[in-house]
């Protein structure tokens, strides 16, 4: 084990200093206790954190636009497409290191890390929205909610090409980690719902998909569009998998987190916006909205979930929240072992 | 007679000491205390008080109480024994009904108030000034939507497509010089930095501008891309939106209003592309002078630039 068992106290822990306007992306290292963040403001902030969860800046540096996304690796490069990238993955396949970048100029590119020209580029058939890879399969999501599947043995041509089990737009694609076994993703869309996938065709029974992240509206305040039963529906800005246990923790446009276990398909344990302390949805006449979970990320021990609260525009620019709600913020939640271990059979 | 009348207007409801809430019914306030603060953390049961949780932490889990849940600051602990509103300490008690009562007050007065306020004309606006209203909100919704417009007098059809595109180009290429300019618009440098462009990362090897002071470098290192934004045409966002999908109409980020209660409903652009076309998300470009760091670069920027001509 490692020596740095996260000892917090009960609450939550904010982070030091956030971002001035809103996170893209958070993402531990996979080796230390250090946060990057990617802010909209363009710059990109590291952070360290100690295992009583007290947090210090550590480095800053900027861009010349938005950061919309981060991954880490080993080393710098530089990539470059003709429109933003929205995507950056880094692997390790076969011992060497690539990283795959993806953007809204519906291309795809494979980068070495030395050289500054990419190794290669597929054509995606729209914009690429949403990316994850393991060290053996790559997944994006396109805006026409396709998903492009390859494998990393054999990068350069498309292993296969799914439509998403989603009606609507795809906001975030996840793999699964090693642990689970077997190379599926898990895909969330703007409308409330994540679909477990299976890469492979064999596997495709396992599919399914679920809905989360709605809040109902109450009776009293159902007007035409709206019938009983209807809910208003969030989409699912992150999904995060545990490591080693294969569970995973959905954030969403309201401010919650759930955790999951997809193999038992079964709720883990749901921290309301309200829990979370950012607003209260169940809040009568007018609920409360919280500031939507833009991301997550579990640290390399599985102890910490850091899950990054700020505007994600999913209510256009009139749901920008005044300057002064200092709405951006960074927690750091102690994770308890019932929260993220698997269900027993 | 005026007694009567006060109990009418207030009647104090049973309470919950440990969170200040009201209900309805002392049933529901048994409930709730059981529920919400009477609940063992460590088992599913619940009990009736708090000594009750106490003596059962002792006895069955041989461990001492946690604080009690969901309660307010000062509240957790075990020493008043409180069923329902029996148990409640007397002060407590006496400072809840000054509250309660002072805020009834304030609002039969607020409610008589509103009996005094002047009542609306309910008579039919004639025809003449509704149309001179929409004319004023129709003017102020365009000079919104298309301030450049509004400025240089151009006009573009209403469907928002530039008039002279050469056929096969795909209309909104991102980054796609605007196709006219309005006067006093900054010269189009195109959006799409060029492909081989390097924004400027800090020298490899530990130099990166600390924040807030020099501690030496994790030795993961990251190759974090900001994208280099290409939405930059001085035009309110012309090509890009057209490149987002958002089928004719004037363009600027405009975002759909919520449909069957989903927050974004729209499919066609996700909730950055629209926020990336925002003034002051967009990347301003250096000048030709600022960017000739070796001439490989610049010439093929130059190049860049040139298709876009």
């Amino acid at each position: 084990m490692m020596g740095s068992a996260f000892r917090p106290v009960q609450k939550d822990i904010e982070l030091v200093q956030p971002p001035s306007d809103s996170v893209s992306k958070i993402s531990f290292s996979p080796v230390q206790d250090i946060l990057a963040v990617g802010s909209w403001d363009n710059n990109v902030r590291l952070y360290n954190i100690n295992n009583t969860g007290q947090s210090e800046p550590k480095a800053m540096y900027s861009h010349e636009g938005p950061v919309l996304d981060l991954a880490w690796t080993k080393a710098q490069q530089v990539a470059a497409h003709d429109a933003p990238i929205k995507c950056v993955e880094y692997v390790e396949t076969n011992g060497t290191p690539v990283l795959i970048t993806a953007g809204w100029d519906k291309k795809m590119k494979y980068w070495d890390l030395r050289s500054p020209q990419p190794i290669g580029q597929v054509d995606l058939s729209e914009r690429a929205y949403a990316m994850d890879a393991t060290d053996k399969i790559c997944v994006v999501g396109t805006a026409d909610r396709q998903i492009h599947i390859y494998d990393l043995a054999n990068p350069f041509t498309k292993y296969r090409q799914v439509e998403s089990p989603l009606k609507w737009q795809t906001r975030v694609i996840s793999c699964f980690p090693a642990s689970v076994g077997g190379d599926g993703y898990a895909v969330g869309s703007i409308e409330g719902r994540v679909g477990i996938q299976y890469a492979h065709q064999a596997d495709e029974k396992k599919n399914f998909s679920f809905k989360c992240h709605r809040v109902d509206i109450p009776a009293s305040q159902i007007a035409p569009p709206a019938q009983s039963g209807s809910q208003n529906v969030f989409p699912i800005n992150s999904i995060t998998f545990h490591k080693t246990q294969g569970t995973f923790c959905t954030g969403g446009g309201d401010g919650s987190l759930t955790f999951w276990d997809g193999m038992a398909r079964t709720k883990l344990k749901a921290f309301s916006a309200k829990e979370l302390g950012n607003g209260d949805p169940d809040n009568r006449p007018n609920p409360i909205w919280g500031t939507p979970i833009v991301s997550a990320s579990f640290n390399h021990t599985n102890e910490i979930l850091a899950y990054a609260m700020s505007y994600d525009w999913s209510k256009g620019h009139g749901g920008v929240p005044p300057a002064s709600a200092n709405a951006t913020k960074i927690m750091l939640h102690p994770v308890k072992p019932d929260e993220v271990n698997r269900k027993k059979k | 007679m005026g007694k009567k009348k006060r109990t009418q207007v207030f009647v104090l409801k049973p309470w919950c000491w440990y969170c200040e809430r009201e209900f309805e019914d002392e049933k529901v306030l048994l409930q709730h205390q059981k529920s919400k603060h009477f609940k063992c953390q460590l088992c599913p049961r619940k009990l009736n008080t708090a000594g009750g949780l106490m003596v059962h932490s002792q006895q069955v889990h041989k461990s001492e109480p946690e604080p009690l849940t969901n309660t307010l600051p000062g509240r957790d602990g075990y020493d008043i024994e409180i069923f329902g509103m029996e148990g409640v300490p007397t002060n407590a008690l006496a400072e809840w009904k000054a509250r309660k009562e002072q805020e009834a007050g304030v609002a039969a007065l607020a409610a008589a108030a509103q009996g005094k306020r002047p009542r609306h004309a309910y008579t039919v606006i004639p025809e003449a000034d509704l149309m001179a209203a929409l004319e004023q909100h129709k003017a102020l919704m365009a000079m919104r939507k298309n301030p450049q417009l509004a400025g240089s007098g151009a006009m573009f059809p209403p469907n928002g497509v530039p008039p002279f595109l050469p056929p096969g180009v795909r209309p909104g290429f991102p980054g796609m010089p605007p196709p006219t300019l309005p006067p006093g618009a900054v010269p189009p440098f195109p959006g799409a930095p060029p492909p081989n462009f390097r924004p400027p990362f800090p020298p490899p090897g530990g130099a990166m501008p600390p924040f807030p002071a020099q501690n030496g470098l994790p030795p993961a290192t990251m190759a974090a891309r900001g994208p280099p934004p290409a939405f930059v045409a001085p035009h309110a966002g012309q090509a890009p939106a057209q490149a987002l999908g958002s089928s004719g109409g004037p363009v600027t980020a405009e975002v759909m209003p919520p449909r069957d209660g989903v927050f974004w409903p729209d499919n066609d652009a996700c909730p950055a592309e629209k926020r990336a076309l925002e003034p002051r998300y967009r990347y301003t470009s250096p000048g030709p002078e600022d960017t000739s760091e070796d001439t490989a670069t610049t010439g093929q920027k130059r190049k860049a630039a040139a298709d876009f001509l």
